[in-house]
């Protein structure tokens, strides 16, 4: 939703008339609701609403997962919290082992920090993470981050 | 451990004879091969953090000798000289390319990729020319303006490996994007593993399609999901890339899942494109027996066996932890298994468990190449 869009909603009193009326006008003139709408689900940053509003299956289809995802990409992959079978058995053993291999290629920017750009010296003095788990911190905004 | 030793001789003495009765060719270049290698001694060569680079003797279960690399860890990306004498590690966050002799330690080459307002990176990709006079590296670069990060062409780099320790590219060439690991044939062609495996021409930049992938035409196929960060293949001399992919039924629903695998034979440059078994776990690297190109064995959580010629999932073992990155030894009868976490774990063919090589620090996305000097 577009500032434009803001400014017509502060100038429309947000009645429930009024909002049943703009819905009901919405499902006879617009389009037919959006692919994560349709799912129940809100686009929540930018590539995620170019997806959802691709205007073709084809222009869809160009949005691509790399072959192999490194380097601060958006990853696929479900992550941490399941396998690719929908378990938890595949997922690596012990985490400790796939720590620094997450870290490194910032492939899971979002659970761990990446050590590729972000957070350099997060590992510093903790060369085994198994043994020096202990040693890891989490990692705040400071700086010029903030 | 004598007796299984003994049976493995005779068992290996007995295909030697088998292969000298039936192929006299084949057990002379075999014998050649043997004499070429003479005395020398096999070694694993791996980094790990902070920034040292291990010389390893996997007979002995010991460190050689440990480098330290001015610069921080990551990739670790490793690539051997054709004399195998000096590794070519990718370093300081993916950035700097370091040459070092693993008999002293001395620096012998180094490529800062970055500089003031461009920072590259590049994902696991370096390569060396067959007679190692030039290496390449695929740098992706973004401009580091004052407003923005503007990302810029991906591009392939190519250096003098005799230019020093502040070398800079002779030339590039603009690439595809998502490039990571790379290989070269003994006619110099250099492999790009992207989207799809591209060959190039390292004299004029001009590239093609040797290995279709995301764009291969399969009807009944999905298209193919690959990793693709470990640059081994030396010890086979090939380029290999396993692949996991859904067979569809003919309302185009999955009914079945495999392994397969990508690869270009680097002596003859010959490309082939094929499943191998069924996909039940996870792989992350894999290596083919170089005595037998249809075994193939993968690792992550699990160390496994493919027999390719028959679809087989001939055996697999679950591993103490996750490992990312399998070799062989050029016999062909030991498995090595790094990456990951610490420790360095040793196999048989059967999957009898020959110990660990503890190292100091994580292996991480580390190659763990074998050495022969």
């Amino acid at each position: 939703m577009n500032r434009h869009d803001d400014n017509h909603h502060d100038a429309e009193p947000a009645s429930h008339a009024s909002i049943a009326a703009k819905a009901a006008r919405e499902t006879s003139d617009q389009e037919p609701p959006t692919p994560l709408a349709r799912l129940g689900l809100t686009p929540l940053n930018q590539k995620a609403r170019r997806l959802d509003t691709a205007p073709s299956e084809a222009a869809r289809e160009e949005v691509q997962a790399m072959q192999t995802v490194a380097g601060c990409t958006s990853s696929f992959d479900p992550g941490w919290e399941v396998d690719p079978f929908g378990g938890v058995a595949a997922l690596c053993q012990p985490m400790e082992a796939d720590l620094y291999g997450c870290a490194d290629p910032c492939w899971w920017p979002a659970q761990v920090p990446d050590t590729m750009n972000s957070y350099p010296n997060w590992s510093s003095g903790a060369d085994r993470a198994e043994r020096d788990w202990r040693k890891l911190d989490s990692v705040y905004p400071q700086g010029d981050d903030s | 451990m004598m007796t299984h030793r003994s049976e493995r001789l005779r068992c290996v003495l007995g295909v030697a004879l088998l292969v000298a009765l039936v192929m006299p060719g084949v057990a002379a270049a075999a014998g050649e091969q043997e004499e070429a290698a003479g005395d020398k001694h096999e070694y694993l060569v791996t980094m790990t953090r902070p920034n040292r680079l291990h010389l390893i003797d996997p007979e002995a279960r010991e460190v050689v000798r440990t480098c330290e690399i001015d610069g921080a860890f990551g990739s670790g990306t490793i690539q051997l000289s054709p004399d195998d004498r000096i590794a070519y590690v990718l370093h300081n966050r993916w950035e700097d390319v370091v040459g070092v002799d693993l008999r002293n330690c001395e620096v012998v080459f180094r490529a800062n990729q970055s500089s003031p307002g461009e920072r590259v990176k590049s994902v696991a990709s370096v390569a060396l020319s067959p007679d190692g006079s030039r290496l390449y590296t695929v740098q992706n670069p973004v401009k580091l303006l004052i407003d923005e990060y503007q990302v810029q062409r991906s591009r392939l780099a190519v250096f003098d490996t005799a230019a020093g320790l502040d070398a800079k590219p002779l030339t590039t060439y603009p690439v595809p994007r998502q490039i990571t690991t790379m290989a070269t044939d003994a006619e110099g062609n250099i492999y790009l593993s992207g989207a799809d495996i591209y060959r190039m021409d390292p004299e004029t930049g001009e590239y093609d399609v040797a290995i279709a992938n995301r764009h291969w035409d399969r009807p009944g196929f999905s298209a193919p999901d690959s990793l693709a960060i470990w640059a081994t293949g030396e010890v086979a001399n090939e380029f290999l890339r396993p692949y996991s992919v859904a067979e569809l039924d003919d309302n185009g629903e999955p009914s079945a899942y495999h392994w397969g695998i990508s690869r270009v034979d680097l002596a003859t440059g010959e490309t082939e494109n094929k499943e191998i078994g069924p996909f039940e776990f996870i792989i992350f690297s894999m290596v083919s027996d170089p005595t037998s190109r249809d075994d193939f064995y993968g690792v992550y959580t699990q160390l496994s066996h493919f027999d390719a010629a028959t679809g087989e999932l001939k055996k697999v073992i679950d591993l103490d932890h996750t490992y990312y990155n399998v070799n062989s030894s050029y016999d062909g009868q030991t498995l090595y298994i790094g990456g990951a976490s610490s420790d360095i774990a040793l196999y048989d063919t059967d999957f009898n468990d020959l110990g660990r090589i503890e190292l100091p620090g994580d292996m991480s996305t580390a190659t763990l190449k074998v050495a022969r000097f």
